[in-house]
């Protein structure tokens, strides 16, 4: 349970880790050196870092920049792009997928992965081939795959792949992908852990080696105490020393505005001007919106 | 899947091939056929799709009919290793699924194939004197199929030309240099040899002139300092010039200057000291430079081996040595098609030639052998052989279908010349007849003795029985005359009036060796009448003879014209009206 644990676990030749990684604990770090390592020790092994996102591509890319192209960074929607653009014929779909992609909106990648997912079962070799090119696979933030984008992980593992998860499942933000026909029911987090041969947890908060070290530590135990059924945490009690906390009560007349007293304000606006980052939580969209305005629209919300 | 292999491979306009479809088998595979039907052509095609070099010449005759214009494709659909490194490429090559006679997409369709082993199409195409080597894609696009991959799917090569003796040099991509595969070497060498002072074993004028040359260089401002080293450079490579050595009587000499048969050898145990690697491999005649004990040997080796093995031979040895591999033969319109090892066993024990020629014409027996080649002899007018036409002798009726069919099975064109005895195997004839069409010749009823002799003038049975070679005349007299039952009196007068009107059938049944219906008891002697008629070697070509002079053949031209001029053709001569008397 530590770093040296799952560093010895991904580098080990068990055909799947999952590492289960809160945000700040390293993995991109982890997932970055593994990679760079596996690139490094041959000329013909590629590692693939499957990503969700463009933004946590880029973030590998600056990882392994000094790798070059020797590790593919794609994110996991693109790579379905592509092996859909190569058997389109088998697929049933034009030879320009990307133009039905953006024919069917917003169901477009959803649907190209429940076809991806089914041609890639019942066509063992397309895994394989890529298995081959890509002896090693990371799955990054995996807790934001579908059923069918975890179906593709795992066909690159049934052909020997090596494949390295990691992920949050507390993290998930994209919520279970909207349901399309004939589309995989979401995988079960505890199946795959159990699957793995090798099973590991990141806990040291690396992210706030330079910052508020309490937090962190706060922050995991928060995160622990949620992971329990029924779990709950008080923000208002149980901080660490350097949390400030203050109370401003709204002013506003209309519902779901957001208006505060000058003195209050004051406060907040001080923290604000001297921070590169803010988490603001409420309970409803539309005072997101208003604080919006509130902050005279210097934060992108 | 440990070796590359050639599921199918396919061949447009080039050379003298124009089009090519063929499903060799995964082990040795032998290509018989006559000369210039195209079978170095084909090994020709596999070795430059699977070329090690970056090739540079092309001829006009490498395009079909020299059409230039037109280009020329050569594909194959194959399966390649891992170790060859076709998932390395720069773009992901995808695989494609075989579906056991063609590659496909693999689809998610509910009645398409899921099993089908992963393939490759790998193409080189001919256009504006330009090669361009690609893979084939499932997306209908295609990548280029650099040399790199050629290289690893190493390619043996024990050409027919003698001066080739790439694979005992440290060539790039020959068995040797893959076998030592010492990355450092060319490096290590050209440094060491960049020293060898080439300068001082120059004569002095020459030394002269590399100092004029200097100083020119050095007025024009250009690199000065001028020496002579010896360099690698483009598209050739210091290391090139190694090869293997051996001691032959205490001196080491280049194993090139062996005999062709010690150097192909030698090229073969190479390619297989790569360890785990059985390439695919091209021997173009594999006779050459080896005694009949080494041919067979060869074949032996290789059919034992698991490498796809494609071979050319004129070699009854090697023919008759195959045992377990496939043997297709290519025949005059260069389509290639299987001999069942089986059904040819014999033939290829008895008359290898059945298979070596352009085109091959199984007559039934001797005598349909003997008359079909007088025939035939004067509907080419020549010697058979300079056409590259052999007649095949199939040994009786049952034995002759049985070869037919087994030559047709694999669409090959093949001629026939059969007797239509009492309408036996109607269907199957008729089946062989729909795919031979012409070059097929059976008699509309009866056999040979019946309708030559049937179309004879009574007055012309005295010539018939007469034996040019004055060997056999009493001898038939005699026949005659044990049918007839004319005792001691063995003279034509006699036996002409003792038969009367049943001359012409009595002398039939003598060429036939039937027996007589109360004679069954002497059935043997009976039976033997016909070697002394027509059934022998010179006894075919003699009725040949007689139909002409004789005056049988205006009868009988109707039936046998059409035969004649579907050989003609398959030789590649104009159709005639009629043959010479």
């Amino acid at each position: 349970m530590s770093d040296a644990s799952v560093r010895a676990a991904l580098r080990s030749d068990a055909p799947l880790v999952v590492v289960e990684a809160p945000a700040g604990c390293g993995k991109t770090h982890h997932g970055a050196d593994y990679a760079r390592e596996v690139a490094g020790a041959s000329k013909s092994t590629r590692p693939l870092i499957l990503t969700h996102t463009h933004a946590a591509c880029s973030m590998f890319f600056d990882r392994t920049k000094n790798i070059g192209p020797r590790i593919e960074i794609r994110t996991i929607d693109s790579v379905i792009a592509h092996i859909a653009t190569a058997y389109h014929a088998g697929l049933g779909l034009p030879a320009d997928t990307a133009a039905w992609i953006r024919q069917r909106g917003e169901h477009g990648y959803t649907e190209l992965a429940v076809k991806v997912s089914r041609l890639l079962a019942r066509h063992p070799m397309i895994a394989a081939s890529l298995a081959e090119r890509h002896p090693v696979v990371i799955c990054d933030e995996h807790q934001d795959s579908s059923g069918d984008q975890h179906a593709v992980a795992m066909a690159l593992l049934s052909q020997k792949a090596r494949v390295r998860v990691f992920a949050d499942p507390m993290q998930k933000i994209f919520r279970d992908k909207k349901a399309v026909p004939g589309c995989r029911a979401a995988y079960d987090w505890g199946d795959l852990t159990r699957q793995a041969q090798m099973f590991e947890q990141l806990d040291t908060p690396h992210r706030w080696n330079t910052g508020c070290r309490e937090l962190g530590a706060w922050t995991l135990r928060a995160r622990r105490t949620l992971a329990t059924p029924g779990g709950k945490i008080d923000l208002r009690t149980d901080l660490p020393p350097s949390v400030s906390l203050i109370f401003a009560e709204n002013q506003a007349a209309t519902k779901l505005d957001y208006r505060l007293l000058s003195n209050d304000r004051r406060a907040i606006d001080a923290f604000e001007q001297r921070q590169t980052s803010l988490l603001i939580l409420t309970r409803y969209n539309p005072t997101a919106r208003s604080l919006r305005s509130f902050f005279n629209r210097r934060i992108p919300l | 899947m440990s070796a590359p292999r050639i599921y199918h491979f396919r061949i447009d306009r080039f050379r003298g091939i124009k089009d090519l479809s063929w499903h060799p088998a995964s082990g040795v595979n032998i290509i018989l056929g006559g000369g210039d039907v195209g079978k170095s052509t084909i090994l020709d095609a596999i070795g430059l799709l699977l070329s090690p070099m970056n090739q540079t010449a092309l001829a006009d005759t490498d395009y079909h009919g020299r059409d230039i214009e037109a280009g020329f494709s050569i594909e194959a659909v194959v399966s390649l290793p891992p170790s060859t490194g076709i998932s390395y490429q720069r773009k992901h090559s995808w695989p494609w699924q075989w579906n056991g006679t063609e590659a496909v997409v693999p689809s998610t369709d509910d009645d398409a194939a899921a099993e089908g082993d992963q393939v490759y199409r790998l193409r080189v195409r001919g256009a504006e004197h330009e090669l361009f080597y690609e893979i084939a894609q499932p997306d209908g696009g295609t990548d280029i199929f650099p040399v790199s991959l050629r290289r690893s799917i190493g390619l043996v090569r024990l050409a027919g030309d003698d001066r080739n003796d790439r694979d005992l040099r440290l060539v790039q991509g020959s068995a040797l240099e893959r076998l030592l595969s010492d990355k450092g070497l060319r490096a290590r060498l050209a440094s060491g040899l960049a020293k060898t002072g080439v300068k001082d074993e120059l004569l002095d004028p020459a030394r002269e002139l590399l100092k004029t040359l200097d100083r020119a260089f050095t007025d024009k401002s250009l690199p000065a300092g001028l020496d002579l080293a010896i360099t690698g450079g483009q598209g050739f490579s210091v290391t090139a010039l190694i090869g293997l050595t051996a001691d032959r009587q205490g001196v080491q000499l280049p194993l090139a200057s062996w005999g062709a048969g010690t150097r192909r050898m030698a090229a073969l145990i190479i390619a297989e000291q790569n360890q785990g690697e059985a390439p695919i491999t091209l021997v173009d005649e594999i006779e050459r430079g080896l005694e009949p004990y080494r041919q067979r040997a060869l074949m032996a080796k290789l059919q034992e081996g698991s490498a796809q093995v494609f071979v050319t031979t004129h070699s009854p040895y090697a023919i008759a040595a195959a045992s377990t591999a496939a043997l297709w033969y290519v025949d005059h319109e260069s389509r290639i098609g299987p001999l069942d090892l089986a059904k040819t066993r014999n033939h290829r024990a008895k008359d290898p030639e059945t298979f070596l020629a352009r085109l091959t014409i199984v007559a039934e027996g001797v005598t349909e052998c003997g008359f079909a080649t007088a025939l035939l002899e004067r509907a080419v007018r020549g010697r058979l052989e300079d056409h590259g036409i052999h007649l095949a002798d199939g040994a009786g009726h049952e034995s002759t279908l049985g070869l037919l069919e087994a030559l047709a099975a694999g669409g090959l064109s093949f001629g026939g010349f059969a007797d239509n005895e009492h309408g036996k195997h109607p269907t199957r004839w008729s089946t062989l007849a729909g795919k031979l069409a012409a070059l097929l010749f059976r008699w509309t009823t009866g056999c040979l003795e019946q309708n030559v002799i049937g179309a004879l003038s009574d007055d012309m049975l005295e010539a018939l029985l007469t034996d040019p070679a004055e060997v056999r005349t009493g001898q038939r007299l005699r026949t005659l005359a044990e049918r007839l039952a004319t005792g001691d009196e063995k003279g034509f007068a006699t036996i002409k009036a003792k038969a009367g009107a049943d001359l012409k059938a009595t002398i039939i049944a003598a060429t036939l060796g039937k027996v007589p219906p109360n004679k069954a008891s002497e059935k043997k002697q009976y039976q033997a009448h016909e070697r002394d008629w027509f059934k022998n070697g010179d006894g075919g070509r003699e009725l040949a003879e007689k139909m002409f002079s004789l005056g049988a053949w205006p009868a009988l031209k109707p039936q046998l014209m059409p035969f004649c001029n579907a050989v003609r053709k398959a030789v590649g001569l104009v159709e005639i009206q009629d043959l010479a008397p």
